[in-house]
Order: structure tokens, then C-alpha cells, then sequence
């Protein structure tokens, strides 16, 4: 969450806030008294370290935050200070001051300080590190999906690949100043040791994630240009379409003549019927799907499980405008054909089949078919028949 | 006809299915008579023997597509795959919106915005662009298959616009 420092430092009494704010912003400068006269009145000063709020070091001769107090603002501005991102620039600067005013000093005490406040700066620069890169990789993620403006997202997210560049950087010189300088050579406390190698570990880790935070800055920079782009596109063809230029202006009758797919409802359903049928006769098309227990085109789509059946035992789909040219097709065996035959949902009885099957055969059309006829006919009085063997 | 990557769990079962043995899945469908097609982290399927649909209605369609795209890109934060929204804050936007209530009125059916919205959605939720995400909060989230309809607007070139240069990030 980003905290803004000044409305974070209302929390405190209006007297020492100012100052409190002050000393926060130059808490990586040594804080002589002389230059804490110059930031704040000695009254408040006073005050701050009656309150414990700052503690004043008689050794080094300095004031500074107390270490509580440091933590804490740290964490509730962690996020705002991720803006400034050169607070490891600064503790790197203070660490190479320190290490340098540690091999000048003669003093043994007061070389025991430093080290000290060398290994207290290490400590800080190994729980930070982490923490400002999740901070990075959380405000990248943030700036991205948040907002309308792309040239809002565009400007942030290049910010972010600047400071997580410089951050990279400063993240090596750490590396480098740990792993190369004579100090660390020299000096084989456990501590400082361990705070060493943790760190340098520390390096690696963040140096290959921030490599994957470059990659996903560059990631989503390409994909807001690209998203830029089709907006400012897409706003740009809706102003064609609606002054009907589009056709003229753009390229979109090319596109469209050739354009394919599940959008352009190119599909016909797939039978065993003539595609033709499909094509010229939705009504058949349509009891076909309801026959089927598929219902057409409204409706929520559901899932059809097919099962395989044998051929015999699908009905067949008769065009009932034409039904001549569908029971020409049967001539084989018209007779078994009709028993198989579905109408409204139900197989015709027997009486029908027989009526269905005597018109049939009675249609002028069917009589240049007779030659080929599978049933032998009989004739009495007015009237011919077909004798046909009982269904088995 | 359209299957996406962040589908429902069987449709990204699927998609994995396909994308592992692709020319396999190509080669069985093409015999059927289906052309299985690849786009940006979805398949469809075209059919070599579908009636030619006529220019008209296919660019009556293109500009459906355009017109659909402009409207979610306008009122739906980042639209795009995997993105999530909410059908009230997006009814929230189109109020008062002349563009969007005129859009509504011409491509959604019912009586009123909300109707029509809700309609629109749930036709793209059928069309599998779409999936509902969170039915009691009324949220949907957006399918890879949306990527399909984008490859058309980025196909589209408008004359006289000199498209500026914008090279990738390297």
C-alpha cells in the first residue's frame, strides 16, 4: 500500500512532527548535533529523545532515529519509499564512509563501534533488499492492471524498468564491495562473516529475479502498446463505421470476404443428410435436431455425448415435400424401410405402414419404378397389391 | 466450435490434449471434413464444405466484431483474456452513455440496458468467449477464444493513417 509521508506523519503530535518527518528524511546522513540544530529547534530535539523517539549516540557524537522507531517507519512507508529508490545507493555510500573511517581509526573502541554500525547497516541492507524487490514486482503488477490510461501505464511502467534498472545496479556495486574489498578480507568476525555470505546469497537471489521483473516490465510494456494501439484503432473504426466510410477507408471487405471461423457462422450441422437439405430446408433441418433431442439454435449450448449406433437403428429423415425421390432412394426394401420410419416422434403402427405403402405404390410417379418393384403384385377387380411377408 | 486455454478444467484438459498432439487432432479432423485452427492460446474450427456465407453477412459480422470489441475495450478495464469483470459495473458505465446505450439497444435483446447487457454477455458466454465466473456476483471472465476475434481488428488497416512505429521492447 503506498503511504503518503505526510499525511503517514498526522499520527504524531503536531509539535514534534515536523520534526520527526525531517530527521526521517536524512536518517542515512550522520546526524551530528550541528546538523540536527540545523534541521530542527533544540526544544523539539529535546522532546524527541525524552520520548524516546530518537536516541543520541555519545560515542559517535550523533543523532539518530531509535531503532524501533527507524523499523517501524520503514515499513509503513516502505512502499512510498520505493519512489525515491536509491535507499541502497545511500546505505552503500554509508557502508564504504563507515568501512573507510574503520581502516583510518587507531582507536580500538572506537573501532569496535563501527564495525558495529557496519554489521547494523549489513542487517539492513539484508532484510530490505528482499523486501523492495517484492515491493517492485507488487507495484508493476499494480500500475498494469490498474486504470484506463494507457499513457498513464506506459509512463509508470517504464519508471518501474528505470528504478528496477538502478536497483540492479546498486544490487552489483553491494556484490562487488562485499565479495572485492580488502575489509571484508581482513576482518573474520563471525557475525560479519555470516552477514557476508548471506548477503552475497541475498545478490544472486535478487539479481535473477530481477532479470524475470525486466522481462515482465518489457512483457507488459509490449502488451499495453499493443492494447493502445487496438483501442485507439478500434475508436478510429467505430467513427468510420458510423460516417459509413468503412468500406472505402479501410480494408475491411477484403477481410471480410475472406474471414472464417465460428464468428462468420459458416457451420452447417453435420448428418448423413444432403448437404443441399441442410442448406434450402431449416424447417427439416430443425425436426431433424428435435428428433435428435437437440434443439436448435436458442437456448443455452450443452454438451451432446454421441454414441455409436448401427446404422440401422438410426431413423431415417425423410423430406416429406418430396417424398417420392426419399422412397425412390429405398427401392430395395421400401417395405422395411417405412417400419423404421418416424413420424412426430413415433414409428408408424402397422395399418399405416401398409396405407403408407399402397400410396406409395399408387403414386403416378412410382409407376415408372414398378419394373423394379421387390414385391410381388397381385390384381383383383380394380385394385393391385402387394403381397408382402409379415415383419419379423 | 471454440476451445480455450483458461476454459472451464475439461476445456483446458482438452486444450492440452490438442496442443500436444496437434497434427495428430489436424490431420483426424481434416478428414471429417473440419480444418482445426490455432490461434493466440485457443483452437477453432473452420469446414472446407459450408456454404459460402455471402460478403454481406460476413461483413455485416465485421463490423458486429468491431463494434463488440469497441465497446468492452471502452468499458471494461485491460479487457482481455483472463481478464475479469463484474456485468453491474460495467451496466454502471453504460448508463448515461449515449455510445453504449445506442450499441446496447442495436445488439442486445430486451426491454431494458440491463436486459440487454445481460443477453449480450450471456450470447457470448454460449459463443464460448466468455464464461461466467461468479454467477452470484454476476462476474464473467474473459476466454482466450477472445484472442480469435482480436486477430481481426489487428488485421484491419484503415488508409491513410500512417500507423506509427511501435517496435517491441527488446
Amino acid at each position: 500500500m503506498h503511504v503518503y509521508k505526510d499525511s503517514f506523519f498526522r499520527i504524531f503530535q503536531s509539535d514534534i512532527r515536523n520534526g520527526l518527518q525531517r530527521l526521517f528524511e536524512n536518517r542515512l546522513v550522520r546526524m551530528t548535533p550541528e546538523i540536527a540544530a540545523d534541521l530542527i529547534d533544540a526544544a523539539t530535539l529535546e522532546k524527541l529523545v525524552g520520548l524516546q523517539l530518537v536516541e543520541f549516540d555519545s560515542n559517535a557524537n550523533e543523532y539518530r532515529l531509535d531503532d524501533r522507531v527507524d523499523r517501524f517507519l520503514d515499513e509503513m512507508l516502505g512502499t512510498g519509499e520505493i519512489a525515491q529508490a536509491d535507499w541502497l545507493i545511500g546505505l552503500l555510500e554509508e557502508l564504504k564512509r563507515l568501512i573507510a573511517g574503520h581502516q583510518k581509526l587507531s582507536d580500538a573502541a572506537k573501532g569496535e563501534m563501527l564495525l558495529r554500525r557496519i554489521c547494523r547497516m549489513m542487517r539492513t541492507c539484508l532484510s530490505r533488499t528482499q523486501r523492495h524487490l517484492e515491493d517492485v514486482k507488487t507495484a508493476v503488477d499494480y500500475d498494469y492492471r490498474a486504470g484506463f490510461d494507457y499513457e498513464v501505464k506506459l509512463l509508470r511502467l517504464q519508471w518501474h524498468l528505470e528504478r528496477a534498472r538502478s536497483f540492479g545496479y546498486s544490487v552489483r556495486d553491494l556484490n562487488n564491495l562485499l565479495r572485492h574489498d580488502a575489509f571484508f578480507q581482513i576482518h573474520h568476525e563471525i557475525e560479519l562473516l555470516s552477514l557476508r555470505s548471506r548477503l552475497i546469497q541475498t545478490c544472486g537471489r535478487v539479481g535473477d529475479a530481477l532479470i524475470d521483473v525486466y522481462q515482465g516490465i518489457e512483457d507488459y510494456l509490449n502488451r499495453v502498446l499493443r492494447e493502445y494501439g487496438r483501442a485507439r484503432k478500434l475508436i478510429q473504426l467505430r467513427g468510420l463505421i458510423e460516417r459509413h466510410e468503412h468500406l472505402t477507408a479501410t480494408n475491411l471487405s477484403e477481410l471480410a470476404s475472406a474471414a472464417e471461423g465460428p464468428w462468420f457462422h459458416e457451420f452447417r450441422v453435420r448428418t448423413l443428410l444432403d448437404p443441399t437439405l441442410i442448406d434450402n430446408r431449416p424447417e427439416l433441418l430443425q425436426r431433424a435436431l428435435q428428433r435428435a433431442g437437440i434443439e436448435g439454435g436458442a437456448g443455452k449450448s450443452r454438451r451432446v455425448k454421441l454414441t455409436q449406433h448401427p446404422p440401422d437403428d438410426l431413423p431415417p429423415i425423410i423430406d416429406w415435400t418430396n417424398v417420392y425421390e426419399a422412397f425412390t432412394r429405398q427401392s430395395e426394401d421400401l417395405f422395411a424401410f417405412l417400419g423404421a420410419v418416424k413420424v412426430d416422434g413415433r414409428q408408424l403402427n402397422e395399418e399405416e405402414r401398409v396405407d403408407g405403402y399402397c400410396a406409395i405404390l399408387s403414386n403416378e410417379d412410382w409407376a415408372g419404378a414398378l419394373d423394379n418393384r421387390p414385391f410381388p403384385m397381385v390384381a383383383s377387380q380394380a385394385w393391385e397389391y402387394a403381397v408382402i411377408k409379415p415383419a419379423k | 466450435m471454440l476451445l480455450s486455454s483458461n476454459g472451464s478444467s475439461e476445456d483446458a484438459e482438452l486444450f492440452k490434449l490438442v496442443q500436444d498432439g496437434f497434427q495428430a487432432c489436424e490431420q483426424y479432423f481434416e478428414f471429417l471434413g473440419f480444418r482445426l485452427k490455432p490461434a493466440d492460446n485457443c483452437y477453432y474450427f473452420t469446414a472446407s464444405d459450408d456454404p459460402q456465407v455471402n460478403v454481406e453477412a460476413k461483413l455485416d459480422r465485421m463490423i458486429r466484431l468491431v463494434r463488440l470489441l469497441d465497446f468492452f475495450s471502452s468499458h471494461v478495464e485491460s479487457f482481455g483474456e483472463g481478464q475479469i469483470f463484474s456485468a453491474a459495473t460495467l451496466a454502471a458505465r453504460c448508463n448515461g452513455d449515449t455510445k453504449a446505450e445506442r450499441f446496447l439497444l442495436e445488439m442486445g435483446k430486451g426491454t431494458n440496458n440491463q436486459e440487454r447487457l445481460e443477453n449480450l454477455l450471456q450470447s457470448l458466454v454460449r459463443q464460448g468467449y466468455l464464461s461466467d465466473y461468479d454467477a452470484n456476483r454476476q462476474e464473467y471472465r474473459v476466454l482466450s477464444a477472445i484472442n480469435y476475434l482480436f486477430e481481426f481488428a489487428d488485421r484491419i488497416d484503415i488508409r491513410g493513417i500512417t500507423t506509427e512505429s511501435e517496435a517491441p521492447n527488446a
